[in-house]
């Protein structure tokens, strides 16, 4: 009776599950590579940001220049199944730059993300 | 083993089952889409300032479009939250083990914030929003084994339209031939994640 009490309790924790997935989408996030140049204001062109950080995410025209956005999305997931209660938590982190240049096309203003996302690129 | 002793270890066996199939479970679903916006551009001040004081400030946004002679910069922050009651039936409807009838109910809470430039790239409005909105109920029967959400939450979840900027035109007819005014290319204007997609200039996405 007491086997049979114990098996009763634990069939159900043996339907928990844990699952854990992650994701990464957008372009590469180069401006965290150590070999990034230095971006600097009145000097750098848009050339230069190109050949470093490849293809944007998106090219804007704007009135007396252009502005590159750069995206990169990364989602992480985790789930716990206990039959009685179950959790799944999903979280999308954002690690992005953006320049905006002049006419000629010179670096004026650009930021990079607060909190950056880790760089799994080659260097 | 008597009979007496079966039938009292029987009823004892069903009691155990019926204990663990009838409690409730509970399910919470959460997905957080960026973090909470470290500032609400308060100490921005339209007329002043100017777009390197709002970047060294905010960092990069999550959307950006040209609007006529100037553009504007959209921050945006986003979490969702679900809560699922469900009820098991155990062994008493066949298959009742592996079933689960459930309600569900959503939340968001948002924080959006618009900063809008002119051609000269000067600050000349800012507005900021936190809502926690509602998202209605939700109800279905699930496995045991599963764990999905109820509420339609699709709307928010979308990934960002920048991801595929790029093959905007390789889209079918009439997308392709309107992506000048399309809300996705940058050059057309912003939407707030969630804006239902039947009006305005989304309509032209329609065949």
């Amino acid at each position: 009776m007491r086997h049979l009490q114990v098996l009763v309790l634990i069939v159900p924790c043996l339907l928990a599950g844990c699952i854990t997935s992650s994701g990464r989408s957008g372009v590469e996030n180069r401006w965290r590579a150590e070999s990034a140049p230095r971006f600097i204001v009145g000097t750098t062109t848009r050339a230069e940001v190109l050949t470093a950080l490849g293809p944007p995410s998106q090219l804007i025209r704007l009135d007396g220049g252009m502005c590159l956005y750069y995206l990169t999305e990364d989602t992480g997931e985790t789930s716990i199944i206990l039959v009685l209660f179950n959790s799944t938590w999903t979280k999308t982190r954002y690690d992005r730059a953006i320049f905006f240049f002049d006419e000629q096309g010179v670096l004026t203003e650009f930021s990079t993300s607060v909190e950056p996302l880790e760089y799994d690129g080659e260097e | 083993m008597s009979d007496g002793g079966r039938r009292v270890l029987l009823n004892r066996v069903l009691l155990h089952w019926l204990i663990l199939a009838l409690l409730p479970s509970c399910t919470y679903i959460r997905k957080e889409y960026g973090r909470p916006l470290h500032h609400d551009g308060s100490t921005l001040e339209a007329g002043t300032d100017d777009l390197a004081a709002v970047l060294e400030v905010l960092g990069p946004p999550s959307q950006v479009s040209a609007m006529g002679s100037g553009f504007a910069l959209l921050y945006e922050s986003l979490g969702i939250t679900e809560r699922q009651l469900g009820l098991s039936f155990g062994n008493l409807i066949p298959q009742g083990d592996l079933i689960e009838p459930s309600v569900g109910w959503a939340a968001t809470e948002r924080e959006d914030l618009l900063l809008i430039f002119d051609a000269e790239r000067r600050l000349v409005d800012r507005r900021y929003m936190r809502e926690d909105i509602s998202l209605g109920l939700g109800g279905g029967v699930e496995t045991i084994f599963t764990v999905s959400n109820l509420v339609d939450t699709s709307s928010l979840q979308d990934p960002f339209d920048v991801h595929a900027w790029g093959t905007e035109l390789l889209e079918p007819l009439p997308r392709a031939l309107n992506r000048g005014q399309s809300l996705d290319h940058g050059e057309a204007g912003l939407q707030l994640r969630g804006t239902p997609t039947r009006v305005g200039q989304h309509t032209l996405d329609r065949p």
